[in-house]
């Protein structure tokens, strides 16, 4: 056998495996020696009716594939992949040059040469795909065949794929951007929406432990956020809520909390009715504040941590902004007169004594403690600087004598930037 | 914040390198394939930080997402594979208890041991999954305010903890923790502490050069390769996608080059441009 006829005749059994297993969630790329390793914890070879280790004439191991994961090995990879590169561009080219099935001619011959030429494209793309994640070629011959079927089943089948991709390639761009395509052309169908748009954000979540600084993954999550009804998006804050705690060295995650929080303020400026919103005010503002809790809860826990620091300026600053008042216009939010935390000269004044009790534990062997507290001042600077240059609001007397305290600690712990903190204390 | 492996170590400063007394790993988080590589990862880094942790020392080395810490006690140690979530005072506040407990129930019968044991010992599996919640390390905080005095050292990498003069490649090549794949694997790993530029690649496969013996380079005409790094004995190559324009475009398919070993006259070590060499 040629090299070339090896190649295709791999392709050909990396075609047949995946279409007798639809249900492979994930690829990997082996050493060949481990192919005894995997036998061996799978409980020995079993009976030959049971194949899952394919072997080509010269006895080469290629495959493997049990319990609905595929294993390719690395020694065959490249006669494989130039064969799925070849077939894929014929198919294409051929696709192309038949033209479009058009209407006028409805002819069965010409029908069945199409659907022929677009199980080939679709069948060689996905081969293809799997030894390449980002091949774009292959990708945009996927949407065109489907933008041309538009079949939703088939759109399904491509998060399938692509979740396929996903496992081996978590960084793909293209797959990640073949998931938006998707669920644009599924936009119109409301039911599905929003099924898939809960399936989308478990699986970033999934992705996004398996794989850390995702930053494509965490992205797609927020672009997710466009599509959810006000509903949708506090039922996801609740829900990522235990994953973030449990995550707090990832900025991303409280960023994608910041995107929801946004979404949440943008979905209530739109409701113009004051009586229909008030539930929904009311709720936000219950959201609000227990973030804000839980946010102390977790930078008391874990000591030192910049993520947290800079969600609790997001958070702090939209308080200051949206809810706290100076006892203004409360006429149609009775409820939450009473709270005393309400207006902005308290909220400021707990922040600051918090910051302080911050910088007053006495340091220890770990160094966290130090950063703790640089980070703590660092935030209420911020903040106050934030607030006099956005709403005007100038601090009084007695919160500005502190500033002293603060600039030894800065220039002890961060003498680099002394210039700085003399300019801005 | 996630624990991924216990390790409770023998190792008395001498130059025998430690024995395994312990080990528990979860490594379910890895891919359903790479699984083994990762237990037997953790096991040869293990033995690399504990044989490099003095008696009465902390250190706490980074190693890409994740942080070994490691505690050795008059030659009985305790090692922990966290990620960044995990706060470093419970961490050593777990290998403190870990090492009570070791004692409490074994007394000083390792002192003898000469071979990695390999029975598991269920209180390590229990501690593993117990103090991934945070609450619980929480307690263990509470109970153990007072840690002995010494300072925690901390390395950014594991290169800072190797002695001058040694490198982790031919650690790793001379080490029997990792079998042939997981030497892969490994270079795999430290390609990217080495290189910047493996973010924009989505698959980037490594060999070491002894393994491509047989095999030979085969090129089409017009395809760019990228010879990311020549690092020692590794090679890593990337096809870039030519239907794709522009190399700031995302890149690239991914591949898996052979070598013909007796051409080092040829001077591999390109960085960019083409290449075009025989075609077999």
């Amino acid at each position: 056998m040629t090299e070339e006829e090896k190649g295709v005749d791999l392709l050909n059994q990396l075609e047949h495996i995946l279409e007798s297993d639809p249900l492979i969630d994930e690829v990997g790329f082996i050493h060949p020696s481990q192919f005894f390793i995997l036998n061996e914890e799978a409980g020995g070879v079993l009976p030959s009716s049971n194949h899952h280790l394919l072997q080509s004439e010269d006895g080469i191991s290629s495959f493997w594939n049990r319990d609905h994961k595929l294993g390719i090995s690395i020694d065959i990879l490249l006669p494989l992949y130039r064969a799925a590169k070849n077939a894929f561009m014929a198919a294409i080219a051929q696709y192309k040059a038949h033209g479009n099935p058009s209407v006028k001619e409805e002819k069965s011959g010409d029908e069945n040469i199409s659907c022929h030429l677009e199980s080939e494209v679709m069948k060689h793309s996905r081969a293809l795909l799997l030894l390449s994640s980002d091949f774009g070629t292959a990708w945009n011959s996927r949407k065109l065949v489907l933008s041309k079927k538009q079949d939703l089943s088939m759109f399904m089948d491509e998060f399938l794929l692509s979740a396929l991709v996903l496992s081996y390639s978590p960084k793909s761009e293209q797959a990640w951007s073949h998931r938006r395509w998707v669920i644009k052309m599924i936009a119109g169908n409301y039911t599905y929406l929003q099924e898939v748009l809960g399936k989308e954000s478990e699986l970033v979540e999934k992705i996004a432990e398996k794989s850390k600084m995702n930053y494509r993954a965490w992205n797609h999550r927020c672009w997710l956020v466009f599509y959810m009804t006000g509903e949708q998006v506090l039922h996801e804050l609740d829900k990522s809520r235990s994953w973030a705690g449990l995550h707090v060295a990832d900025n991303c995650c409280f960023h994608y909390r910041r995107r929801l929080m946004l979404r949440i303020l943008e979905c209530s400026c739109y409701k113009q009715d004051p009586n229909a919103s008030s539930g929904y005010n009311i709720e936000i503002y219950r959201v609000w504040k227990e973030e804000l809790d839980w946010n102390k809860m977790l930078i008391e826990r874990y000591i030192g941590r910049e993520g947290l620091w800079l969600h609790r300026r997001f958070l702090s600053l939209c308080w200051i902004k949206h809810f706290a008042t100076d006892g203004g216009d409360l006429s149609c939010h009775s409820e939450l007169k009473t709270d005393a935390n309400h207006d902005i000269s308290n909220f400021l004044d707990n922040e600051i004594q918090y910051v302080h009790s911050c910088l007053a534990i006495p340091s220890d062997d770990f160094e966290d403690v130090e950063t703790q507290a640089v980070f703590s001042a660092t935030y209420i600077l911020w903040l106050t600087k934030q607030m006099y240059e956005c709403e005007g609001i100038e601090l009084q007397q007695k919160q500005l004598i502190r500033g002293g305290e603060l600039k030894i600690l800065l220039k002890k712990h961060r003498p680099e930037k002394s210039f700085l903190w003399d300019s801005i204390i | 914040m996630k624990i991924t492996a216990l390790l409770v170590m023998k190792w008395q400063g001498d130059s025998i390198d430690p024995v395994i007394l312990a080990n528990a790993c979860d490594v379910s988080q890895f891919g359903y394939f790479q699984r083994s590589g990762a237990k037997e990862f953790i096991v040869f880094v293990g033995r690399t930080v504990a044989k490099r942790t003095p008696p009465a020392q902390r250190q706490s080395v980074q190693h890409q997402e994740y942080k070994v810490h490691s505690y050795n006690r008059n030659g009985l140690c305790a090692l922990g594979f966290m990620d960044d979530n995990y706060p470093v005072r419970s961490a050593f506040s777990l290998l403190n208890k870990v090492l009570e407990e070791y004692q409490k129930n074994f007394g000083d019968s390792w002192r003898n041991a000469q071979a990695d044991v390999t029975q598991p010992w269920p209180y390590l599996n229990e501690a593993l999954t117990k103090f991934q919640d945070p609450a619980e390390a929480d307690k263990l905080l509470k109970i153990q305010r007072d840690l002995d005095e010494t300072k925690i050292i901390l390395h950014m990498t594991i290169d800072s903890v190797l002695a001058r003069g040694e490198k982790l490649d031919s650690l790793v090549e001379k080490s029997s923790d990792l079998s042939m794949a997981s030497q892969a694997l490994c270079a795999l790993v430290l390609l990217e502490e080495y290189s910047i530029h493996c973010e924009s690649f989505s698959t980037v496969l490594v060999m070491p050069r002894h393994t491509l013996a047989q095999k030979y380079l085969s090129v089409d005409i017009g395809i760019e390769f990228e010879l990311l790094c020549c690092q020692t004995d590794l090679i890593v190559a990337l096809e870039a996608d030519v239907l794709q324009a522009g190399k700031e475009n995302q890149p690239v398919l991914h591949h898996i080059i052979g070598l013909q070993e007796e051409d080092e006259s040829k001077g591999l070590a390109v960085h960019g441009g083409n290449f075009l060499g025989k075609s077999y």
